[in-house]
């Protein structure tokens, strides 16, 4: 027993020394991966879509890319594929049939990708059903702070959905993160 | 023990783990090749060069020349115009600039698996150089948030040793000097500054006062960036800050802050300084210019009006010899092995003053020991360098009408910079385009290209050729991507009738021409007009599109029988 014990403690030790500091204070994907995951949670657990029916009003949500005012940059791919987990958090189906909720991505991304021949991920109907009256957006702030040996970046990421028509804050979700590392910044 | 001996005893105790694993690092410099700058450069043939580059990159992470490769290949990227390719390659470059204390322990391990040699990341300026380039790329893509974002994170805080009693910025000789004479003194027990024994610390690490940035184009971008992202607080204070730095800047601050403007042209021109070594052994480093500095303005011509002159908003000379915007690894390097060589021998030994005990010479002697195996090494200090960064930028706030205009560059007094961009569609929603011009930078004169001012193949920028049209391939003087437009306009001319849209994309396909930089693994290379395999053209009002498509290029020459059918049916036919 003694010497599990011990065994432990070294382990314990080990595991200590080995951990090192952190180098990097960007976004990692895991942290894309638990923004969208908890803002889906937040969404679709929200009155203002739990309350909705099939026979509710129709709601045509565009779907806009993340602006990014941190100090990092997230690649124009990766803003889009946050707003993509959270929509895709759900089927869009069920979200059509039981809610009456379409999502729609703005036009110019939709020309960008018909130009680009992946005519898969643009909806076809889409003309018929841009009647757009809800957008969801996400903006990314961050507040860094800086020495030579060590940066530390809060982010602060805010989502919402606003009704067109009446200027509404129908949802909006938060998520924070704080990111610190130490070393030579430009070493 | 004698304070002499005690010290000599610090020299070998200091210099034994030091010495081998740096003459092993000298003798892998030593063996380093000097950076050779492809000629192409000069002469505005970015294309060569890049894709000569991009293909010779290293892809082994454990390589000190990863970063540098990649760094030389997206900055030479975005001098032919090609910014989504450049994107490319810089992701790879932010990744690592914003990986802290990389050449510190094991994180190096981490990135680049190597603990004998330090990882090349670059001196501070090439750092900051590079992020402005990213954040230009992002802007070129109407990336603004991430512009800002990449330029905010070029505004790193500084170290700054002060200056000399004329008031000049200290070089880093004389920064090795004053860090050995702290040494010195706190061994003898007369440390001049308490605070710095207490805290057991080197100089290096202490005997500077953390300053503010003062790279202006980094505030310039970041200013513009917040303009365009409608955030003019922030925006006004990057232009007030370079107005501060650089009051000659004030009247062009004035121009970003207030004016109408919905094209944002970086100007580049000539080559950046070369490192090279100095001082005893050649153990330190420092930057000589390559393309001299001076005040000459950039005369900007907009469909043919009168010209208006612009100032320099960035002088890489300048910037490149201030200690500031130096790592100090030379001096580390030289400090550790050299030590009082540094003090007692060579051109920075006026001044220093003396070692004061009797074992100076012992001391100097195992110095000089270790000297000589720089020497034997045949190494100095690693003189690699990002050699494609230019020599000086100027930033240009322009309203442009429609995209008909012409644009026409050239530093004042060198003809052979001359430069006229095309192609320019203006942006309509209040924004701005940004685009990076790099000029030539050889004469005597200007290449053909970069004055004709025309555009003489179709392409997806500015439409097809006026009059009949058909595939460049086919000997025709379009260059479009495949789509049932670029086929309907081709058939109203009276080609290709009988094709069918997949029938061309076969054509394509059968000469290994690919259409996107996709395709192309994400990077395109050269155009088909200059003899390459793709049809991603650069960003119009860049040298590359002008490069490209200002001039009249050889005819196709077809690899598959059935291009070359279809050619000599056409030809027949006319």
């Amino acid at each position: 027993m003694a010497l599990l014990s011990m065994r432990l403690w070294v382990l314990l030790l080990i595991a200590a020394g080995c951990a090192a500091p952190a180098r990097s204070t960007r976004f990692t994907d895991a942290d894309f991966s638990e923004i969208a995951s908890a803002m889906a949670q937040s969404l679709y657990a929200s009155d203002a879509i739990q309350n909705r029916t099939p026979d509710s009003p129709l709601w045509v949500v565009s779907i806009d890319k993340v602006t990014n005012l941190t100090s990092d940059v997230i690649t124009v791919p990766e803003q889009w594929a946050i707003m993509a987990r959270i929509i895709g958090a759900a089927p869009l189906e069920e979200l059509d049939r039981v809610k009456n909720i379409r999502f729609v991505i703005p036009p110019e991304r939709a020309l960008a990708l018909r130009d680009r021949g992946i005519d898969d991920e643009v909806d076809l109907a889409y003309g018929s059903r841009r009647e757009v009256n809800h957008t969801m957006t996400a903006t990314f702030r961050s507040v860094t702070r800086a020495n030579p040996t060590a940066r530390t970046d809060v982010y602060l990421c805010v989502f919402e959905l606003l009704d067109l028509d009446t200027g509404q804050l129908v949802w909006s979700g938060s998520y924070e993160i704080k990111r610190s590392a130490v070393g030579k910044v430009w070493d | 023990m004698s304070d002499g001996r005690w010290q000599m005893d610090r020299v070998r105790l200091k210099a034994a783990p030091l010495v081998l694993p740096l003459v092993t690092m000298v003798v892998a410099v030593g063996c380093q090749q000097p950076m050779k700058t492809p000629a192409a450069v000069v002469h505005g043939d970015y294309g060569a060069a890049r894709v000569e580059l991009y293909r010779s990159m290293t892809a082994n992470r454990n390589d000190r020349m990863y970063l540098l490769d990649r760094m030389r290949v997206a900055v030479l990227t975005m001098a032919d115009g090609y910014a989504a390719s450049a994107g490319y390659v810089f992701e790879e470059v932010y990744e690592i600039l914003r990986t802290q204390g990389i050449n510190e322990d094991k994180t190096v391990e981490s990135v680049v698996l190597n603990e004998d040699l330090r990882f090349w990341k670059g001196e501070p300026f090439e750092q900051a150089l590079a992020l402005a380039f990213y954040s230009m790329q992002q802007a070129s893509l109407g990336s603004w948030d991430n512009a800002r974002a990449a330029a905010d994170n070029a505004l790193f805080y500084l170290k700054d040793f002060g200056t000399d009693d004329r008031g000049q910025r200290i070089d880093t000789a004389e920064i090795a000097r004053r860090s050995l004479i702290y040494e010195q003194a706190l061994d003898r027990g007369e440390d001049p500054d308490r605070a710095l024994e207490e805290k057991g610390e080197d100089y290096l690490d202490s005997g500077y006062v953390a300053v503010q940035s003062n790279f202006t184009l980094g505030y310039l971008l970041n200013g513009v960036a917040n303009r365009m992202l409608d955030r003019p607080e922030e925006a006004n204070d990057n232009f007030r800050r370079v107005a501060a730095i650089d009051p000659s800047l004030k009247e062009l601050m004035q121009s970003f802050r207030e004016g109408q403007y919905n094209t944002v042209l970086i100007v580049a021109y000539g080559l950046g300084p070369e490192k090279i070594g100095y001082g005893p052994s050649d153990s330190l480093a420092r930057f000589v210019p390559r393309f001299r500095s001076d005040a000459a303005q950039l005369s900007v011509q907009v469909d043919g009006l009168p010209a208006r002159r612009y100032p320099q908003v960035l002088d890489v000379n300048v910037m490149a010899a201030d200690h500031m915007w130096n790592n100090l690894a030379d001096v580390r390097a030289a400090k550790a092995v050299l030590g009082d060589v540094l003090l007692g021998g060579g051109a920075i030994a006026a001044g220093a003053g003396a070692v004061g005990n009797s074992d100076a010479a012992l001391i100097a002697g195992a110095s000089a020991v270790a000297a000589g195996l720089f020497l034997k090494a045949g190494a100095h200090v690693d003189v690699r360098y990002c050699d494609v960064m230019p020599q000086r930028l100027y930033a240009v706030p322009l309203f442009v009408a429609d995209q008909r205009a012409t644009i026409t560059l050239q530093v004042d007094g060198r003809p052979w910079t001359q430069l006229t961009l095309t192609g320019l569609n203006p942006a309509r929603d209040g924004l701005a385009r940004l685009r990076y011009v790099a000029l030539v930078s050889a004469g005597p004169t200007p290449p053909p290209w970069a004055t004709s001012g025309q555009v003489f193949y179709g392409n997806a920028d500015t439409g097809p050729m006026p009059g009949a049209t058909f595939p460049y391939i086919l000997g025709g003087d379009d260059v479009q991507l495949p789509s049932d437009r670029v086929l309907d306009d081709y058939q109203a001319s009276g080609y290709l009738t009988g094709f069918t849209l997949a029938d061309l994309n076969e054509l394509y396909r059968s000469e290994r021409i690919a259409y996107t930089r996709q395709d192309q693994g994400g990077y395109a290379g050269r155009h088909v007009l200059e003899g390459g395999g793709s049809l991603v053209i650069p960003l119009a009002a860049t040298a590359g599109f002008a490069r490209i498509l200002g001039q009249v290029h050889p005819p196709y020459e077809p690899q598959s029988s059935s291009v070359r059918q279809a050619a000599d049916e056409i030809r027949n036919r006319n």
